[in-house]
């Protein structure tokens, strides 16, 4: 009997993960290595140490943030792994991490950025070409994601079990053929 | 052997110089801490966390939908037969 494969929990728990560590590649290097923005510096601009340590606090509280969506992602893997019907497929998860980091992009740019106003990428006259570049990225990373998800769809073989070669689909027809010997 | 020691007693006199000033800044009770803390928590800090969590709650729903729906499988007609019984 083969089970159905349920590849919807190796896609969340690499989409999560995936988001989570978006965020921190956001928070490293926009809030704290470049120093662009902070997390709420349309707000309140951090001009002085008192106003940069706000936009500190509320970094921490995005990063609190962040690091609950890994550990979520890194619960749903292990429960994945666990599970005899989810094929483990590196395309599907890699895909996955490619589809969490873009959606954060695109999710994190469409509300913070454009609807709340909370912060820009970098603020100054150019800060919407910026802003779109930054939803461009994160488009480009759901489309190659989803791609690669896609592609993953050809790997069934479950956690712990020696990797084959995808079965052709004229094999498949072979199999399901009816049998001319009754 | 000296060296290697000489080495890591220069690297860590390097790493404590350049760190200094940073620990004289990471004050947890000076007057500009009080003040910034004081800053946010006085002013509207729930509304402002909800804001901010508004985008991590979209990608829990996001993944929740993922894990339900998985993406649309290719048709593979030995796994769409019941199993023998």
């Amino acid at each position: 009997m083969i089970e159905r494969p349920h590849r919807g929990a190796l896609i969340s728990a690499g989409t999560l993960l995936g988001a989570g560590l978006g965020g921190f590649v956001d928070g490293i290097v926009f809030h704290q290595i470049l120093q662009w923005h902070g997390m709420l510096s349309s707000f309140v601009e951090p001009v002085d140490l008192v106003t940069t340590k706000y936009n500190m606090v509320w970094d921490g509280f995005f990063h609190a943030f962040t690091w609950i969506l890994t550990v979520a992602g890194l619960v749903l893997l292990w429960r994945a792994g666990q599970r005899s019907n989810v094929p483990w497929s590196t395309r599907t998860f890699a895909g996955s991490l490619a589809l969490g980091w873009g959606l954060f992009n695109l999710v994190e740019g469409v509300i913070d950025h454009q609807l709340l106003g909370l912060h820009h990428v970098r603020p100054g006259p150019d800060e919407l070409a910026w802003d779109v570049a930054f939803l461009v990225v994160g488009a480009c990373l759901v489309a190659g994601g989803w791609a690669l998800v896609r592609a993953g769809r050809l790997d069934l073989t479950a956690r712990g079990v020696e990797p084959t070669r995808p079965v052709p689909k004229h094999v498949h027809e072979f199999l399901d053929a009816p049998s001319s010997s009754g | 052997m000296r060296r290697l020691i000489r080495s890591t007693v220069f690297v860590v006199a390097l790493a404590t110089t350049l760190m200094m000033p940073a620990l004289a800044l990471a004050c947890p009770d000076c007057p500009t801490a009080r003040v910034v803390r004081a800053t946010v928590f006085a002013g509207p800090f729930v509304p402002q966390l909800v804001l901010l969590s508004i985008p991590m709650v979209a990608l829990g729903v996001i993944a929740a939908f993922l894990h339900r729906i998985g993406l649309a499988e290719r048709t593979t007609p030995a796994l769409d037969r019941e199993p023998e019984r």
